[in-house]
């Protein structure tokens, strides 16, 4: 209901709304061509030093200046795209299928797996991200790997909370108890009754993941954790320019906003898919 | 309700347990362990390293050394730090407060604007405020913590001069903590000075971390009320003739603040996480950096420990909130 | 999604819900009563009249208070226990005093006594015994006398695994302060004797050390016991504890019973500010008056601050790198030594300096300093930059192999490693970066399983020879951070070294010992990196140290 002045007509606000979704969608679609097109939209090589060149501002030859080694700083832009993709779909894969599995298995069967698999998720939750990368660093030493394993695994519970509250719902539902007294199998079950359910809800969510994920991916290789040098990184990027932040103080903000950038656009989208896949639902799942 | 609240004690209990277990166990599965410090002193001579890993217990199997872990804890003892010999509840016991402190300024922050923003930008639907609303919660849920705290320190502290760029106190003040919440103990010992200099230390890291707490309660609270305002409860009140603000405030306002607390647990985790980020920043010494600092230097001990207070806090924070949620919300009892 | 969607039994759309007997209260009631109580505790209660009063300001007649910016603090003032950071070593030196020490810690001057009266004196008869005797008068913190028995007790219990306080976590002692010591014993009540074991050249060098070599009060170890004898450290130096916080700060106030010269100010805090913004931050605010840890990088802004003054001294580390030459645990990437030049030769030495270090160190020559008397001048750049002596190397070689370069995770490592790896790569050897986390780097290149690494080593005692001791020898398991590789006639050289009090002919061998090393390819030091110290131009007296801890008896501020 509205119930004051001053607001804008409400064709313009849904048309504002709409062209929001599609502008963060394309942005994404940007980033996601600038990562793969990369080498051929540079002439330089990302890790390629050149100590005369070093701190230099920006130029047409290079837009956005150089780092202290005298590497191009858009092209490492560019290039750490790559890497911040890649963790950020990593990651939501990985939730996203353990979070289907086991919301599910949680949701239909309930009883043992889902007193387990709530108190694993409890345990999970009790870690703050941080804290478990590094103790997963201490084991597993330190790789894209090791974050697209750590941040997937503080994402499973987002994911595995989501479909067992779905699954929950659906089985209040008529069809549901009509089908099992009809005597569906499980798997029959599963595969037309709930996974259609589940399935996108899931998905829309994971688009927000996806920003998330490439947040923390950034915090991590701030602290240190995450791919080794000299590949380019967003956020290992930022560390690197934080401490230069007296003498050239617009350095990070190139790596900075790209990371916000990249994030808002995936947050928009994942809002947007989330408002047209239903109207009514307002409600932010988390 | 009783039985209800003893269930969930014994699963707190079972959760600390698993997590205690798994830091144990991932602490000494990796390469090395502390010696590895002792090895640098020693100039690696074998009898002395041999000589300190006994010390510490760090010969025996792994199980025996988790079972003494254990029942060391359950008698309140929660081990010696291997960097300096001290009981490890002593350097909880001094950084716990500080990051407690900031968590709850960072929470206060959050939650005040969150909610008032939600709330506003629901009312207010589609107008300038709505959007600006929802920029800015999407700002606080989108930027990088670490990048926004160098920023900030940039901006308000080298620049204008306004706040301090670090650390949790002035050095120049003559303070004796009380309880170790220094706002708490400014007001108690009735020292204007001692809060305000707290204050302005805690001001630009409970920002940046607010900012995130800021954004996500927006956003729900937002939907909330969006939800709450369209529902049939306020059409009859205002058939009555109600005025549309005090419909809103009576009958929608206090279901728009409900969904905040479902995500307060979450909130918590994401504010310990953060955490870590804004005291090392800041230099602010909390336990995050706590943390952090004792996994590299591998003083299990002390991860050990600190882990097992923060998983606690955390456990009992959510715990609360359901109760909570309990409380303010029946409906959520019957279902 | 399609699904009829049902409403679960029992929900009720925000009307009053149906309570329990008794529950009377609507939602709105409660969070009514939350405003009203959240009020209350708000407003301003009635028990604090004092906050009113004029807050409590430094005058004049307050204390005089220095604020030091450094890396860490701990909360353990055995000397001899783990190293906590250089900010708590500071600590240590202004509590606690050993027998001798350098004038306010400038090794650029010779070594002098402060609790011993007089230089060592070396019995006749058995020429492994010295004895000391101690200065009269002097006084711990907690009022109780120096003498005889302090010493012996502090050290014996380092080095006897049968005296009563014998302290097992006491690592900094026989590689370092206690050195080539078997024993310490009481003459008499002011004189102490040591007996060596092995030939040492200039005895009371080896007892100048901050690991280690501090004195802390018998009584006060006794009523502590073992664990916590470090907790409230009770020394003979110019500041006493006040409080310590773990990675926080320390605070020392002044001694009043100090038996030699006042210090410039009343307290000194020394606060731990690990990352290097933050510390710039705070130096630039005011928050900090002084610190000699601030990032090179920030240099440039430092020396634009009217408020500031800088300063900057080539350190005494070294920043190398190591090659394993010896073929441990089966490397064999190295064994080959026209490999091992040809990498040092294609490293690029000015480019390190100038992209990592931002142009402030010298370039290197053997592995001592240039502020320390075994520096060897002649032997600046002995592998002078040039990829093309490098390539022709490298096709001799024929075969090329893959390379692992490691480093630790902290500070500048990591670009270094870039750094070095680019210039290897341009010559054609395939060059792989591994960062290792860096509390555990130290004990996995002693394993010896590496290609390469870069770190940097600074001495903790200061006399010339005394790394050498510590990486490298035939029986020294430090040996395999250059994968084992030694030498006989190195070795007969350094102990020699260590024996001889005859400067000149020390420096002689030492030059043999750098040219062994870098003529085998196996370690070179790349560059000797600065100190800077950075300090408010209202702060007098400071003498910027070379060593990565300072004396700051002698600032004042204004």
């Amino acid at each position: 209901m509205r119930f004051l002045k001053g607001r804008l007509p409400r064709p313009v606000a849904h048309a504002f709304s709409d062209t929001v979704t599609v502008v963060a969608g394309s942005v994404v679609a940007l980033v996601i061509l600038l990562a793969l097109f990369a080498p051929l939209l540079t002439p330089y090589d990302p890790a390629e030093q050149d100590a005369v060149r070093s701190l230099e501002n920006p130029s047409w030859s290079h837009p956005f200046g150089t780092d202290q080694f005298g590497r191009d700083i858009l092209t490492r832009i560019l290039y750490g795209a790559r890497i911040s993709l890649m963790i950020g779909f990593g990651a939501v894969a990985v939730a996203l299928v353990a979070g289907l599995v086991l919301g599910i298995l949680s949701g239909y069967y309930r009883s043992v797996f889902d007193v387990v698999i709530m108190r694993s998720i409890d345990v999970a939750l009790a870690f703050p991200l941080i804290i478990f990368a590094t103790l997963v660093v201490v084991v597993l030493g330190s790789s894209a790997v090791t974050v697209i394993f750590a941040v997937g695994i503080s994402l499973v519970p987002l994911f595995t909370r989501l479909a067992r509250s779905v699954v929950l719902s659906l089985r209040e539902q008529e069809f549901f108890e009509a089908a099992v007294s009809v005597g569906c199998s499980d798997a029959r079950m599963m595969r037309h009754h709930v996974l259609p359910h589940v399935f996108p809800l899931l998905f829309v969510q994971a688009t927000t993941a996806i920003g998330l994920a490439i947040l923390s991916g950034a915090a991590l290789s701030f602290i240190g954790i995450g791919v080794q040098p000299p590949t380019a990184d967003w956020g290992r990027m930022v560390s690197e320019f934080a401490p230069l932040v007296f003498v050239h103080p617009y350095l990070s903000l190139y790596p900075g906003l790209a990371i916000a950038m990249t994030a808002v656009a995936c947050n928009l989208l994942g809002d947007g898919l989330l408002r047209a896949f239903d109207p009514t639902a307002s409600r932010v799942v988390a | 309700m009783t039985r209800f609240m003893i269930l969930r004690l014994l699963q707190l209990f079972g959760v600390l347990l698993a997590a205690s277990a798994i830091v144990f166990f991932s602490l000494r599965l990796g390469p090395f362990d502390p010696s590895s410090q002792i090895q640098e002193a020693t100039l690696g001579d074998p009898e002395r390293i041999a000589e300190v890993r006994a010390y510490w217990g760090l010969d025996q199997p792994l199980i025996v050394q988790y079972g003494k872990y254990l029942s060391g804890v359950l008698h309140g003892d929660l081990g010696r730090s291997l960097q300096d010999s001290q009981p490890v509840s002593r350097a909880i016991g001094d950084r716990l407060p500080a990051t407690i402190e900031l968590a709850v300024m960072a929470m206060l922050i959050g939650t005040t604007f969150g909610l008032g923003m939600g709330v506003l930008a629901a009312y207010k639907q589609d107008t300038a405020l709505d959007v600006g609303g929802r920029a800015a919660a999407l700002v606080g849920i989108s930027f990088p913590t670490f990048w926004l705290g160098v920023m900030a320190i940039a901006i308000f502290s080298v620049k204008l001069q306004w706040l301090p760029a670090g650390g949790r106190f002035s050095s120049e003040l003559d303070f004796e903590p009380t309880t170790g919440f220094y706002v708490l103990d400014g007001i108690i010992q009735g020292r204007l000075d001692v809060v305000t200099t707290a204050l302005k230390h805690l001001l630009l890291p409970a920002l940046v971390l607010g900012l995130l707490v800021a954004g996500l309660v927006t956003r729900i609270t937002r939907a909330a009320m969006l939800e709450a305002l369209g529902k049939d409860y306020v059409r009859t009140a205002l058939a009555k003739g109600s005025t549309a603000r005090s419909a809103a405030i009576k009958h929608a306002l206090p279901n728009a603040l409900l969904p905040a607390t479902t995500i307060l647990g979450l909130m918590f985790g994401l504010l310990l996480s953060g955490a870590v980020i804004v005291e090392t920043v800041f230099a602010y010494p909390g336990m995050g950096k706590l943390l952090v600092d004792a996994i590299s230097v591998r003083d299990f001990p002390q991860v050990q420990a600190s882990i097992l207070v923060l998983a606690t806090i955390y456990v009992l924070v959510n715990a609360v909130a359901d109760v909570l949620y309990v409380v303010i919300d029946p409906r959520v009892r019957l279902a | 999604m399609g699904a009829h969607k049902r409403k679960a039994p029992g929900v009720n759309d925000g009307q009053r819900v149906p309570t329990a007997p008794g529950e009377a209260l609507s939602r709105t009631d409660l969070l009514r009563r939350a405003a009203v109580a959240g009020a209350a505790v708000a407003s301003t209660p009635a028990w604090a009249p004092a906050a009113l009063a004029a807050p409590r300001r430094i005058t004049a007649s307050s204390p005089k208070t220095l604020v030091v910016g450094t890396d860490a603090v701990g909360i353990d003032f055995v000397p001899a226990h783990s190293f906590q950071g250089w900010g708590h070593t500071t600590a240590l030196i202004h509590m606690l005093e050993g027998l001798y020490t350098y004038p306010d810690w400038d090794i650029g001057r010779k070594v002098v006594p402060v609790l011993a009266r007089d230089f060592p004196r070396r019995d006749a008869r058995n020429k492994r015994k010295f004895a000391v005797d101690l200065k009269k008068g002097v006084r711990f913190h907690d009022g109780t006398p120096l003498d005889a028995e302090s010493v012996v007790f502090n050290y014996m219990r380092y080095l006897d695994k049968n005296h009563p306080f014998y302290d097992p976590a006491a690592v900094f002692t026989g590689g370092n302060i206690l050195f080539g010591i078997a024993k310490v014993e009481a003459l008499d009540s002011d004189t102490v004797v040591f007996t060596t074991n092995r030939p040492l050249g200039d005895f009371k060098a080896q007892l100048v050390s901050p690991l280690g070599g501090g004195l802390l009060s018998v009584v006060g170890i006794r009523q502590a016991g073992v664990p916590n004898a470090g907790v409230a450290p009770q020394g003979t130096g110019p500041f006493r504890l006040v409080e310590a916080r773990k990675g926080d700060q320390i605070v020392l106030e002044r001694f009043e019973g100090y038996h030699g010269p006042r210090p410039g100010v009343d307290r000194i805090v020394l606060r731990a500010i690990p990352d290097p913004a933050a510390l710039t931050a705070a130096i630039l605010s005011g928050d900090v008056h002084l610190s000699w840890q601030v990032s090179l990088d920030d240099v440039p802004r430092f020396q634009r601050d009217n408020q500031l003054t800088t300063s900057s001294k080539t350190s005494l580390s070294a920043g190398y790198v190591a090659l394993n030459a010896g073929g441990s645990k089966g490397v064999k990437t190295f064994l080959d030594q026209r490999l091992r030049i040809a990498a040092l030769t294609a490293l690029n030495k000015q480019k390190l300096i100038q992209t990592v270090l931002g142009g402030r160190a010298k370039v290197g020559a053997g592995l001592v300093a240039p502020a320390l008397w075994g520096y060897q001048p002649q032997l600046i750049d002995f592998h002078k930059y040039n990829p093309s002596k490098a390539r022709t190397l490298l096709s001799q070689v024929g075969d090329v192999p893959a390379v692992t370069l490691s480093v630790p995770s902290n500070a500048h490592w990591p670009r270094a490693a870039e750094s070095v790896q680019a210039d290897w790569e341009a010559v054609g050897i395939k060059t792989t970066i591994k960062v290792i986390d860096s509390a555990a780097f130290g004990a996995t290149m002693s394993q010896g399983a590496h290609d390469a690494f870069m770190w940097d080593a600074t001495p903790g005692q200061l006399e010339s020879w005394s790394l050498y001791r510590v990486l490298f020898g035939c029986s020294n398991p430090f040996r395999f951070r250059v994968g084992g590789w030694c030498d006989q006639e190195f070795d007969r050289a350094l102990l020699a070294a260590v024996a001889t009090n005859d400067r000149k002919k020390a420096k002689g061998l030492i030059a043999l010992l750098d040219r062994k090393l870098l003529e085998a390819g196996a370690w070179q030091a790349n560059y000797y990196p600065d100190i800077v110290s950075v300090w408010r131009k209202n702060v007098s007296g400071f003498n910027p140290p070379v060593l990565r801890f300072a004396s700051l008896n002698r600032v004042t501020v204004k």
